[in-house]
């Protein structure tokens, strides 16, 4: 029984030869000191990871980090796996760490639950230097190795009014000497809804002992204006820490800020327009003396603290006896001690009217100072200026800025228009009348025509040929007949009568045509090589006749006809063929 | 014989008379140039009212400008007629398309009534509008013929004179000057027989609901306001059916409360 009460006083669940427990490096400990708390399982080859309920008061830092154990007890060996987690303190109080379950083959083995005490910590009560109201976010505790914090510097502003909030990184230097060889820490920046934020954030680094512990800190100040009055929260800023290669990197979250935006003081006096800081106005001149028509330069400075970028403009008095030309506000701003200041300047250019002594009216400025929340009327000094009359009409200057574009001012109509020289009946109009679509047809007419005529002209040369064809060998013949009669010489004859017949038959003009184309042609016509060749011979032989008649001709003349009345038929034959 | 004389003496006389009144009369009565100047006068003076009842009278007896339908719509845009001043400029442009007094009239007055989308158009219809931005059917006609001709002059050159110098150039002019013909022709076509005006309307009441069918016992469907363009689709009995660009909303209205851009439409 003593031995049942000693095994359920220790932290653990054993079944058969499984055994789970948990415990902790220690049960005292100081807000953001850091616990660790290990889980350990004996028994289990493979064995799921630990389930860790939350735990209020105490904040997990990262995965954890796992142990194995190989052993051998009395002849048998095992595992014994051990997971340590690390949390950091953040609440004062006790803090009970659940029973943490553990899953090993279907079966849930749970711990005992853990008691822990968490006290004030010694260095927390040290304030950061410059801080005008600390908030309740700001409250670093000593004893946590790495940790994170944020706060704003005013919780409870005006509308309008700067704040700064302030993210800080804490490491305890010893721990982590080379802390940039895995990367640097990586910011995820809160998205400040309801502030106008100025962009760049200001970043410093120091180091800073909480308690018995030296910190390295990172500090990162952010500027922001609010833009609506009533709660906004500033979601949580968190930071992701490399730790080394083999261990996935920490993430460290701030808690969120609350900020209460205070609505302006009502009964604002009449010229005030909404800016909030703490300003002065000065306005100035190139010169206190000038003449009528001759420009002179008004330079009109806003200077202070506050959010100048998005400042309204002063209210500009009515500037008689002036013709003014404005140009778009200049604006330049920095952080200072962690204030935006800056100056706002308005140049334009000012005609003198008239001669005489002339005064730049002052120039208001209105703003609440929240400083002493009160609404304060600051105006610039008035000018006092001597114009002389003008030598005439001197060309303005150019605008500073190049001049505005011309707005249109009004939205009427165009005006009417003159009446035009007639006024023309309504109809159908050119295209309704039968007469234009009947003028298409005109050119289509012209062009059928055209086709028409080069049809019959082609069909007319054709006929013709025809004919010509057709009675080439008849013709041919008759000639022959009748060449005896003519006493001519019947080589030249019958040469001729040839050179008629294959001109007739073959549609062409076959006079100049030498006789070795000549041949080319009738074989080209697929005339047989021996009906070419007795072709050439007669020409050759009415040429013999022409040009050396002494030589004599060794057939009769009406052998000649004879033979010449057969190569007609057999080269019309062949043509034909 | 007498008697003869008589009376065609008395006809002649009678003739004579009538020729001379009718010839007083036609002296007397002012031409449509000096009615619209008169008009442009009563305009001139802010006499919106009158002004555009004088225009409407002259275009109303049969004579027809742009420069007419623009004066008519400034004179209702005057007198806070934006349905009708609408109308009006839509017809204007259509005579003249490429004014650009029309057009910033036309937008302007678009601007201060329903924003109506166009779109779901046939591609005949698309050709359409595109060609009317730039040209009037009349200018479409004249330079379509003219392109004909030329094709006609360059073909037929080509089919008679086989051996025409530099024919390869007159063979390429008419093969260019074919397909101008056909292009212009079809969007000849398309302004003729596709034209979205034809059953284009206008709302001229300042508000009406478009209910779900032809009379007040249906319910509403949408409303439309003065100067917004619709389609007429039906007409029954005092109602008219109309559309808007897309034919998604549809419905009747009284046909009191749509004008047809198209006069006698």
């Amino acid at each position: 029984m003593s031995l049942m009460a000693a095994a359920m006083s220790a932290v653990h669940a054993q079944q058969r030869d499984i055994d789970v427990a948990a415990e902790v490096n220690k049960n005292e400990l100081a807000v953001g000191e850091d616990l660790t708390l290990r889980v350990r399982i004996d028994g289990s080859l493979n064995p799921q990871q630990p389930t860790i309920p939350e735990f209020d008061g105490l904040r997990q830092m990262g995965p954890p980090s796992i142990q194995r154990q190989t052993w051998i007890r009395g002849g048998t060996s095992g595992s014994t796996f051990s997971y340590l987690y690390q949390f950091v303190a953040t609440k004062i109080g006790t803090v009970t760490i659940e029973p943490i379950s553990v899953t090993i083959s279907g079966q849930t083995y749970r711990t005992e639950p853990i008691k822990v005490e968490v006290f004030q910590g010694l260095g927390v009560s040290t304030p950061v230097p410059g801080q005008s109201r600390a908030s309740s976010q700001e409250v670093p505790s000593a004893g946590g190795s790495m940790f994170v914090t944020a706060y704003v510097d005013d919780d409870t502003p005006y509308l309008g009014q700067q704040i700064t909030y302030t993210f800080k990184f804490y490491r305890r230097s010893a721990l982590f000497p080379s802390f940039g060889r895995y990367g640097q820490p990586r910011l995820s920046e809160p998205g400040f809804s309801g502030f106008w934020k100025i962009q760049e954030p200001d970043q410093d680094e120091y180091t800073e002992t909480i308690g018995s512990n030296r910190y390295q800190v990172v500090e990162i100040t952010t500027v922001l204006f609010p833009t609506v009055v009533g709660t906004l929260v500033i979601e949580p800023a968190g930071l992701t820490v490399p730790i080394d290669f083999f261990e996935a990197p920490n993430y460290l979250e701030a808690e969120p800020v609350v900020v209460e935006v205070l609505p302006l003081p009502p009964r604002a006096p009449a010229g005030f327009t909404g800016a909030v800081g703490k300003f002065n106005i000065s306005a100035d001149v190139d010169s206190t003396d000038g003449k009528v028509n001759e420009p002179v330069q008004l330079t009109v400075r806003v200077v202070g603290e506050g959010n100048i970028d998005s400042l309204p403009d002063p209210a500009w008095p009515d500037f008689d006896d002036w013709r003014v030309f404005e140009s778009p506000s200049d604006t330049s701003s920095r952080l200072i001690d962690g204030r935006l200041v800056g100056t706002r300047t308005y140049q334009s250019v000012l005609v003198p009217q008239k001669a005489g002594v002339l005064t730049v009216p002052k120039i208001g400025y209105t703003y609440y100072d929240p400083g002493i929340e009160e609404y304060v009327e600051a105006a610039s000094q008035p000018i006092v200026m001597s114009i002389a009359e003008g030598d005439g009409m001197s060309p303005l200057p150019p605008l500073p800025g190049g001049g505005t574009a011309v707005e249109r001012a009004g939205s009427d109509v165009r005006h009417i228009k003159p009446v035009p020289s007639s006024l023309r009946e309504s109809g159908g109009g050119l295209t309704g009348s039968a007469v234009y679509w009947a003028v298409w047809g005109v050119p289509l007419l012209a062009i059928a025509g055209a086709v028409a005529w080069r049809r019959r002209q082609t069909a007319s040369k054709s006929g013709i040929a025809a004919a010509r064809k057709r009675s080439a060998l008849p013709a041919a013949r008759s000639a022959l007949a009748r060449a005896g009669e003519s006493g001519a010489d019947p080589r030249v004859a019958v040469a001729d009568i040839l050179l008629e017949y294959l001109s007739a038959r073959l549609d062409v003009s076959v006079t100049g045509l030498t006789h070795e184309a000549l041949d080319r042609w009738l074989q080209g016509l697929g005339v047989p090589l021996d009906l070419a060749v007795q072709v050439e011979g007669v020409l050759g032989a009415a040429e013999m006749a022409k040009y050396a008649p002494e030589i004599g001709d060794s057939l009769a003349a009406a052998e000649h006809f004879e033979r010449a009345a057969e190569l007609l038929s057999d080269l019309d034959e062949a043509i034909d063929a | 014989m007498t008697r003869f004389r008589r009376h065609v003496t008395a006809f002649a006389t009678g003739l004579a008379g009538a020729v001379v009144v009718v010839g007083a009369a036609l002296a007397q009565s002012p031409s449509p140039t000096d009615q619209m100047a008169e008009a442009n006068a009563r305009y001139e003076r802010g006499e919106y009212s009158g002004a555009a009842q004088q225009y409407e009278a002259l275009i109303d007896s049969g004579y027809e400008d742009a420069a007419l339908y623009y004066n008519l719509g400034n004179a209702y845009f005057k007198n806070g007629d934006l349905g009708r001043a609408v109308l009006n400029y839509l017809r204007a442009e259509e005579l003249s398309p490429r004014d650009a007094d029309i057009r910033a009239n036309l937008e302007l007055a678009r601007s201060r009534t329903d924003r109506v989308e166009s779109g779901g158009e046939s591609l005949f219809a698309s050709l359409s509008n595109v060609a009317r931005r730039w040209v009037t059917v009349g200018e479409m006609g004249v330079l379509s013929l003219l392109l004909w001709v030329v094709s006609a002059i360059a073909i037929g050159t080509l089919v008679v004179w086989r051996a025409v110098p530099r024919r390869n150039a007159v063979r390429n002019s008419a093969i260019v000057a074919s397909a101008a013909t056909l292009l212009s022709l079809l969007l000849l076509l398309s302004m003729l027989y596709a034209n979205p005006n034809d059953d284009s309307a206008v709302i001229v009441e300042s508000t009406v609901d478009v209910v779900s069918g032809p009379g007040e016992q249906y319910e509403t469907e949408f409303t439309l306001h003065s100067g917004a363009q619709v389609r007429l689709v039906d007409s029954r009995q005092g109602w008219v059916r109309i559309a808007l660009p897309g034919d998604d909303l549809q419905g009747w209205a009284p046909s009191d409360a749509v004008e047809a851009l198209r006069r006698g439409g």
